[in-house]
């Protein structure tokens, strides 16, 4: 599972690799090649080094055979087979070149150049263009067809895109693209438009690239051998340099890229073909959405200011650490040790998080932090941990592809994770079943060449109802895996659970009146799970996100025990993570109940450990979660807060209680890349740096981790665990680490699941999937094969308790939000670049009959008001979404998306219920009140900035 | 810190673990659950709750003598 | 990818036609060309919504409904003229003097291969090889092959088509 890794294995080896494991023996050009079976004869000489010329074949996507530039000669055969669309057989003698070869190769170049301009040197692709590498290769040196006859060569270019520009004149229709939209991506976006001489890639239906049903994943564009789709970066630009290896910091797929350098500059990211979580693919955001990192608005220094309706004054970095650490001392002089806390970023590196967790601990001598997991995963970490031992997804991406049964529960992957989507896409066309539990019309439920099988379309709020009805189907119709049980769960536990789900409340037939899915729906939905093989859990925040959240997440994991669906490729629960290093920032010990590896505070054995290595004393109580810091700040126990990479001003919910929060600390410390709506109540802010920026290493959904590598000096002078460093020694706390390598070190030393670890083993593997320790040395794709890390596992009850947000007269509709692909999160990066073509601001999706009960039409402004707020959007009508339920997303900080949601939170972790608020809807003319306020707020806020940087 | 905000919290925790039918053991559960996931000053906000408080569930009013 | 965010769908009467039309077909294996032969045969060409609508009504993308219409000069985007008159080029037809034939004709109509006369009565299209290479040079005039044809044949063929006779 695990291969090598080395940079310089970078090829392109023709075609797909075949998992065959019997071996076939061949001769080519006089050597002897061993290869598994199935493998093409052009991959085999690659393989041995001998580099078959090729133009339409490429080793991601399936042999083709359209460019007739690869023929060879078989001994035996007659003609001159395509050598990337023959497979390998036993004793077969190749011969790459001859003659009589060279002369049907140059022939096919010919053709091919009497109809493509010959601008090489001023082409983008110049340095890098297969056709003229090929051209170069066959020693083409006369074309006898002239111009003069019809050719293509004045085609229109389409630059719709904002991020690529198609020019169909330099196009030689190898369907590279067609293909890779197909196989790689699975949104068949393109097509050969008529025939023969006319033939044209198309978009769509001969639409423009943007009109199309194009993503803008770029794919095409990667596959595109000639200058027909090129980044427009590299058309401005040139050809890169220099590459380097790195991780995304959007989504939590973690995908790894080789940024194409020019000097400090990035010309384009191309997703790396042997990073494991995304094998070679990448999403609109991933591989274009990386100009924000040199945008104007990036923070460049240091500022501080004694109250936040004061101008920021530009100080030096040691002025700003030590204006920040006087007031944390003089807070926790005046209110106590506990009056403050920290939050960490998962958008930053797992050593950057472990440093804020550490300085919290050791320095500010609390356990007050969190990390924003606390607003999306943290029932996750409960409800795993309890039922099988260890706060993470079960499985590698790799996995979905020996998966048969495909449940998708509150998780909207093609937009949200993009990457992996495509890749479930890919194995539901190769005949994976699918059943998809959300409220919604989610774009996964049908696609280019495969169908949902079922939709259950439940009420937001109802997921314990549903996820009960499964188990007690499976249990009454005798579908449970009794060995599996028998052998890997605790008897009495289970047997507690069973006389609880037994009980005829949680019957389909009961329910449905809950769920509103309809019992023999759900009944067959249940038999196919159980029955249907390898089955899967993915899911997401539709599943945290809830007042129920953590007994969701129990439930999914009792289901999947009952079903044996652990220990194996294809199976397990799988979390999708929100942001790039969640799953690491959980791991760091960013949770205020946890030291690093999900070891409870209150254990002196750990604690004595983390004293050691830290030189302290450590406090033995839980700290604040992050609600529980905007109440104890409104009560005025609680301070000051250093915030991380994380704007929780935008991202947490009932945004005007996390103003009064926020309004009501001494000393509020962002460190970001932006000036963010948290920033504008703070009084320092330290200037962040981009993953471009800086060294690390980022733990993606599947428990990879992945090295983060610096392509350019950070803009401000630091990386972010310099800068926590700074603030720790200006506190007295003397941290003296040279390189977060070091950091890594100190991880591993002290973090079991981590043992194995060093960025020197990273660089070895490519990554790792922890737990990397002496028992699994290359890491664990895998877990719980043999046993789950609990020991047996734990059935728990879950109980279905309803949310006390419940639709009534004056609030009769259901609010739930999400995301959309070509956004993150409170959108700080993607707002900042071109994405905003695809979602330049937040709307109201409600369905058409509650749109008409109310005269609403599509592009009215709705408002929106719950028992928090009103906030005002503009109003799409879509039938995507059910009667009574509307939905937004919060990527934008004017929506005030987050003005409506409420404080409610799932019982067990306070993961706040994004999911469900009752709203009402009704036509209005202007903003609402608190978009005003903010308004007036932001461009104060602006202004203040704008002033302090003209001073400096 | 807001009495009515930990007597929610509260009261949330000790219904979803309603499950458990056995009163002692689901307070033990729910005490469980507060002091390793609560900070100290939310616990003692709680505890200085007056048991007589007619927002607090049963269950927690038992829970109250077991922080 | 502009529309990301489907509108609800307020359908044509045109729409629902070829939504039943692929109802009727989509069951059988390879549904696509059968349900487009019935799309052209209803409405006399494949109306610019089809590609969507079958897209979804077979679990396909609109590129690739688009690519095959566009693949198959037999499917027409626009609506032909009340009568289509195909000219077959193949090689028999060529060899017995289907060029000049060809020329003549589109004199003869005064327009060229995939046009309309102005009075909206003839299209004119190309084919290749109608089967009938014995009585070369062939026409087809709607669903009727003429073999052994001339000029003047052509021109008392469209004569009794104006008279309704043909």
């Amino acid at each position: 599972m695990i291969g090598y890794f080395d940079p310089k294995t970078d090829r392109d080896l023709g075609t797909p690799a075949s998992l065959s494991t019997s071996l076939i023996t061949l001769e080519i050009d006089g050597e002897q090649v061993q290869v598994p079976e199935g493998t093409s004869v052009m991959r085999a000489a690659a393989l041995a080094g001998i580099n078959i010329p090729k133009l339409c074949a490429t080793d991601s996507l399936k042999s083709f055979g359209s460019c007739r530039v690869c023929l060879v000669e078989i001994e035996g055969r007659r003609g001159y087979p395509a050598s990337c669309t023959t497979p390998v057989s036993e004793g077969m003698v190749v011969r790459t070149e001859s003659p009589r070869i060279n002369k049907l190769r140059k022939n096919v170049m010919e053709l091919y150049i009497s109809d493509h301009p010959l601008d090489c040197l001023t082409c983008p692709s110049n340095g890098n263009c297969e056709l003229q590498d090929m051209v170069g290769v066959v020693g083409l040196r006369e074309v006898r067809y002239g111009l003069s006859v019809s050719n293509h060569l004045h085609l229109p270019k389409d630059t719709s895109n904002p991020y690529f520009t198609f020019d169909p004149s330099k196009c030689i229709l190898c369907s590279r693209c067609v293909r890779a939209c197909e196989e790689t991506q699975g949104t068949f976006a393109l097509t050969i438009n008529s025939r023969g001489f006319d033939s044209k890639i198309s978009a769509g239906a001969n639409e423009s690239f943007m009109d199309s049903e194009c993503v803008s994943c770029g794919a095409c564009v990667q596959a595109c051998p000639t200058a027909t789709l090129s980044e427009n970066t590299v058309i401005e630009f040139g050809q890169a340099e220099h590459s380097v290896i790195t991780t995304c910091a959007y989504c939590g797929v973690g995908c790894s890229f080789k940024a194409e350098m020019k000097g400090n500059q990035v010309v384009n990211m191309v997703p790396y073909k042997d990073g494991k979580a995304n094998r070679g693919h990448a999403c609109v955001k991933g591989r274009f959405a990386f100009g924000y990192a040199t945008h104007q608005d990036r923070i460049t220094q240091p500022m501080i200011r004694d109250r936040i309706d004061q101008p920021w004054r530009t100080v030096s970095w040691d002025e700003a650490f030590q204006f920040a650490a006087s007031r944390i001392r003089q807070i926790q002089a005046q209110y106590g040790t506990n009056s403050v806390g920290a939050i960490t970023s998962s958008r930053c590196t797992n050593e950057e998080t472990y440093l804020v967790q550490k300085l919290v601990r050791a320095a500010f001598g609390n356990n007050n932090v969190d990390t924003c997991a606390r607003v999306c995963h943290s029932p996750t970490g409960y409800g795993l941990k309890m039922t099988l031992g260890e706060s993470a997804g079960t499985q590698d991406f790799d996995s979905v592809e020996h998966t048969d049964v495909v449940m998708v529960i509150g998780a909207n992957p093609t937009d949200a994770h993009p990457v992996f989507g495509s890749r479930l896409k890919k194995r539901l066309r190769q005949g994976a079943r699918l059943i998809v539990v959300d409220p919604r019309q989610i774009d996964l439920l049908k696609g280019p060449h495969y169908q949902a099988d079922h939709h259950l379309q439940l009420r937001p709020g109802t997921n314990v109802a549903f996820i009960n009805a499964m188990a007690h189907t499976i249990i009454s119709e005798g579908l449970e895996h009794s060995d599996f049980i028998a052998q890997r769960c605790d008897q009495a536990a289970y047997q507690q659970w069973l006389s609880f789900i037994s009980d005829s409340r949680h019957s389909p037939e009961a329910t449905e009146a809950i769920t509103g899915i309809p019992a023999t729906e759900l009944r067959a939905a249940a038999r196919l799970y159980a029955q249907g093989g390898n089955s899967a859990i993915y899911y997401g925040l539709g599943v945290t996100e809830h007042s129920q959240g953590s007994t969701m997440v129990t439930g999914i994991a009792n289901l999947a025990m009952l079903t044996g669906n652990f220990g194996r490729p294809g199976v397990g629960v799988n979390p999708l993570r929100g942001q790039n290093n969640v799953q690491g920032s959980c791991d760091m010990g960013s949770f205020p109940h946890e030291l690093p590896g999900y070891r409870h505070v209150s254990d002196s054995s750990v604690r004595q450990l983390f004293e050691q290595a830290w030189q302290v004393s450590l406090a033995d109580q839980p700290g604040l979660r992050i609600p529980n810091m905007f109440e104890a700040a409104i009560a005025g126990s609680f301070k000051a807060l250093y915030c991380q990479g994380e704007d929780i001003a935008q991202s947490d919910p009932n945004t005007q209680h996390v103003e009064a929060a926020l309004g009501s600390l001494e000393c509020l410390i962002v460190q970001d890349i932006f000036l963010n709506e948290t920033a504008k109540y703070a009084h320092v802010l330290l200037p962040g740096a981009t993953f471009l920026e800086k060294n690390g290493t980022f733990t993606n959904a599947e428990r990879r981790i992945a090295r983060v590598r610096k392509a350019m000096p950070p803009l401000a002078g630091k990386e972010d665990w310099q800068v926590t460093q700074g603030l720790a020694a200006a506190l007295g706390y003397t941290m003296t680490y040279q390189h977060p390598s070091e950091i890594m070190d100190e991880i591993a030393r002290l973090t079991p699941s981590f043992q194995g670890v060093s960025y020197a083993r990273l660089d070895e593997l490519g990554s790792i999937q922890w737990p990397c320790n002496d028992e699994h040395p290359l890491g664990t794709p895998v877990m719980h094969e043999d046993s789950f890390t609990i020991g047996q596992g734990q059935f728990i009850p879950t109980e279905f308790v309803p949310t006390e947000e419940r639709v009534n007269g004056r609030y009769p509709l259901l609010l739930t939000t999400g995301r959309i692909l070509s956004q993150y999160n409170v959108g700080a990066q993607t707002r900042r670049t071109a994405n905003v073509a695809w979602h330049a601001e937040d709307v109201l999706e409600l369905h058409p009959h509650d749109a008409e009960e109310r005269g609403i039409n599509d592009g009215d402004w709705v408002g929106i008001s719950s028992r928090a707020g009103q906030t005002v959007l503009r109003a799409r009508v879509s039938s995507r979404m059910q009667p009574g339920v509307v939905y937004t997303t919060f990527h934008h900080p004017f929506s005030g998306a987050n003005v409506i949601t409420t404080d409610n939170s799932d019982w067990a972790t306070n993961c706040p219920e994004y999911k469900v608020t009752a709203v009402q809807a009704e036509k209005v003319t202007e903003i609402s009140k608190w978009q005003e306020r903010f308004r007036h707020l932001d461009s104060y806020q602006r202004q203040l900035l704008s002033e302090s940087q003209a001073e400096a | 810190m807001n009495a009515e905000y930990l007597i929610k919290m509260a009261n949330q925790i000790a219904l979803n673990l309603a499950y458990e039918q056995d009163p002692e053991r689901r307070a033990d559960m729910v005490a469980g659950h507060i002091r390793k996931f609560w900070e100290p000053r939310m616990i003692e906000a709680l505890l200085a709750v007056d048991p007589a408080h007619p927002d607090l569930s049963p269950c927690v009013v038992a829970v109250l003598t077991r922080l | 990818m502009a529309a990301h965010i489907p509108l609800a769908p307020v359908e044509s009467s045109t729409e629902a036609r070829i939504r039943t039309l692929a109802g009727d077909l989509k069951q059988q294996p390879g549904a696509l060309l059968p349900i487009l032969h019935a799309v052209q045969d209803t409405f006399g060409y494949v109306p610019e919504c089809t590609a969507a609508v079958l897209a979804t009504e077979l679990a396909l993308s609109r590129a690739e409904v688009h690519g095959v219409i566009s693949f198959y000069h037999h499917f027409r985007t626009r609506p032909a003229g009340a009568h289509v008159l195909h000219i077959c080029r193949a090689e028999a037809c060529q060899s017995m003097g289907s060029a000049a034939l060809e020329r003549d004709i589109k004199q003869l109509l005064n327009i060229d291969y995939h046009q309309t006369t102005a009075d909206g009565s003839v299209t004119l299209e190309p084919v290749y090889c109608l089967g009938n290479c014995a009585c070369s040079p062939n026409i087809r005039l709607d669903d009727a092959v003429h073999g052994r044809m001339t000029l003047a044949k052509t021109e008392r063929l469209l004569q009794l088509l104006k008279e309704g006779q043909a």
